[in-house]
């Protein structure tokens, strides 16, 4: 039963940065339309912005992970602009087909700057586990936890709460009347693409410290971005939530009782469930 | 006011507008009659810069704002409330009014014209918490426009506000029209419904497969021959058929 439950903490842990990818895909694809393939390598430079910036300037995890957004921010606003917006309006196999091409030449870019041995990022913290009950957790998943369900939850206020915020959902529901009351959609575009990005590179750089870094890390990620996104229903964004909590859940559990060889699978089997049986919360009928 | 001139446009290559040209004079309330795919909701799209024109040109106040984008223009004075209504369907009432105020920075501006809104549709203020997509049509019709107004704007845009609404809801909606010209503003209606349409402004265009066949005042093209017989002889033949 303790390891049942410790499993469960495990998986949402985990599925809490399977939830941002899958947040940051949903809300790129639902207001933008783009169907982001490079989703996975924003996650991958996250995490090896910030193993430059904490490796070459030494100061500390925080500010290297503030410095890192920002250099992701500027990036995705640049994709947003010259590569994104001249894809605007025209078949959606356009955009799938410029981020694969971006997909690739990211990680390409990646071998030739960072090399491809495995690196990892050594924050000096204490691997010894806190113990709550029998439950053991690592501080450094902890923090990971934390961080990544209040970005959420800011996130989730950010968007039912501002006026920007609801000019986004505007957008999502009805671009050209969004445009019609004032809104001025450029805005509204670059600001998602930012935002979703930035969803990605902050779930790389939050499991840096556990994971290992490589070029081809953002493949297996955006796979399961998918998965969380297709389960939750394309754009939305509480379904991306409870589908990447519950696919964190799913992969700890099937590792633990079926075989840890099958745990990237388990996202496709989510897909697979989802499509067959359709669920009302997914498409969205009363 | 608002003046089009020579307006083509044309969705792929079917030509929906063949060169039209229209005005709106300060304060005047102005008709945009004709049967389905005349191009009447094209010309509203143009004047809103939903759509942008072959050729021709859109002078608002004196100035030319041909092909400008549609948050400009709400800038320049335009509110727009379109066909089929386009209220946000997972907005509340009130974020839907809110969102038509969008470009108005001041929220003590904004409130004042959510309770103006609420003032002139009373429904609206009952259901402020619902989401825009459970309200019935009329309803929604009533927040589409409200959602227009909130820009504050100097000439209203209004794409068959009679569409789907009940014959009693129809009246209301000429009367709150009429309300709202009252006021000042200058207000550009396209309408099917063109018995009413007639009745309420002051000048009227017919159109007729992209073109302008017809245009005058309001009075007199209700009891043009040309008007009678494809219009309002419709609109007498249902008549027959509700009695």
């Amino acid at each position: 039963m303790i390891q049942l439950i410790q499993n469960i903490i495990n998986g949402l842990i985990i599925g809490g940065t399977y939830a941002m990818m899958g947040i940051g895909l949903t809300l790129i694809f639902g207001v933008m339309n783009v169907v982001n393939f490079s989703h996975g390598e924003f996650y991958m430079i996250g995490a090896f912005f910030l193993f430059s910036t904490f490796g070459l300037l030494q100061i500390g995890y925080v500010p290297s992970i503030i410095i890192s957004l920002l250099l992701v921010a500027v990036f995705a606003l640049v994709v947003e602009r010259f590569l994104l917006r001249p894809m605007r309006d025209k078949p959606l196999d356009n955009g799938m087909i410029l981020t694969i091409g971006l997909s690739i030449l990211l990680q390409n870019v990646a071998l030739l700057i960072w090399g491809g041995t495995p690196k990892n990022i050594d924050l000096g913290m204490s691997m010894s586990s806190i113990e709550i009950g029998s439950i053991v957790v690592t501080p450094v998943r902890l923090i990971i936890a934390v961080i990544a369900i209040a970005v959420i939850l800011l996130f989730g206020i950010f968007l039912q709460k501002t006026k920007l915020g609801t000019a986004v959902r505007a957008t999502f529901q009805d671009r050209d009347m969004a445009s019609a009351v004032g809104i001025n959609i450029n805005h509204i575009y670059g600001l998602t693409f930012i935002a979703g990005s930035l969803m990605a590179a902050l779930a790389g750089m939050l499991l840096a410290p556990i994971y290992v870094l490589l070029p081809t890390m953002g493949d297996q990620v955006n796979a399961k971005a998918f998965a969380v996104a297709i389960a939750g229903g394309l754009g939305n964004f509480p379904g991306a939530i409870i589908a990447g909590l519950l696919l964190g859940v799913a992969e700890s559990l099937g590792s633990a009782y079926i075989s840890s060889g099958y745990k990237d699978a388990i996202g496709f089997v989510l897909i697979v469930i989802v499509l067959v049986t359709k669920p009302r919360w997914l498409t969205g009928d009363k | 006011m608002l003046k089009l001139e020579n307006i083509v446009a044309k969705y792929g290559k079917v030509e929906a507008l063949k060169g039209i040209s229209l005005e709106v004079r300060p304060g005047e309330l102005v008709t945009l009659i004709g049967s389905n795919g005349a191009g009447k909701s094209t010309t509203i799209k143009i004047i809103s810069g939903l759509l942008k024109p072959e050729s021709g040109q859109v002078i608002l106040e004196g100035a030319k704002t041909t092909g400008l984008p549609p948050y400009q223009m709400v800038k320049r004075g335009i509110g727009l409330s379109p066909e089929e209504r386009h209220v946000f369907p997972k907005l509340t009432v009130e974020e839907n009014l809110q969102m038509g105020a969008y470009i108005v920075k001041d929220k003590k501006v904004v409130r004042m014209g959510i309770d103006r809104v609420y003032a002139l549709f009373p429904r609206l203020k009952e259901r402020y918490k619902q989401l825009a997509g459970s309200l019935s049509g009329g309803e929604q019709q009533m927040l589409a426009i409200g959602r227009a107004l909130m820009c504050g704007p100097r000439l209203l845009l209004l794409d068959e506000p009679s569409l789907g609404l009940a014959p009693i809801v129809v009246e209301n909606m000429a009367e709150i029209i009429l309300e709202l010209k009252k006021t000042g503003l200058s207000i550009l209606l396209v309408e099917q419904n063109a018995n009413v349409a007639l009745r309420i402004a002051d000048r009227g265009y017919l159109m007729d497969t992209g073109t302008i066949v017809l245009e005058g005042n309001a009075k007199e093209l209700l009891n043009d021959d040309r008007v009678r017989k494809i219009y309002l002889g419709q609109q007498g033949k249902e008549e027959c058929q509700g009695a």
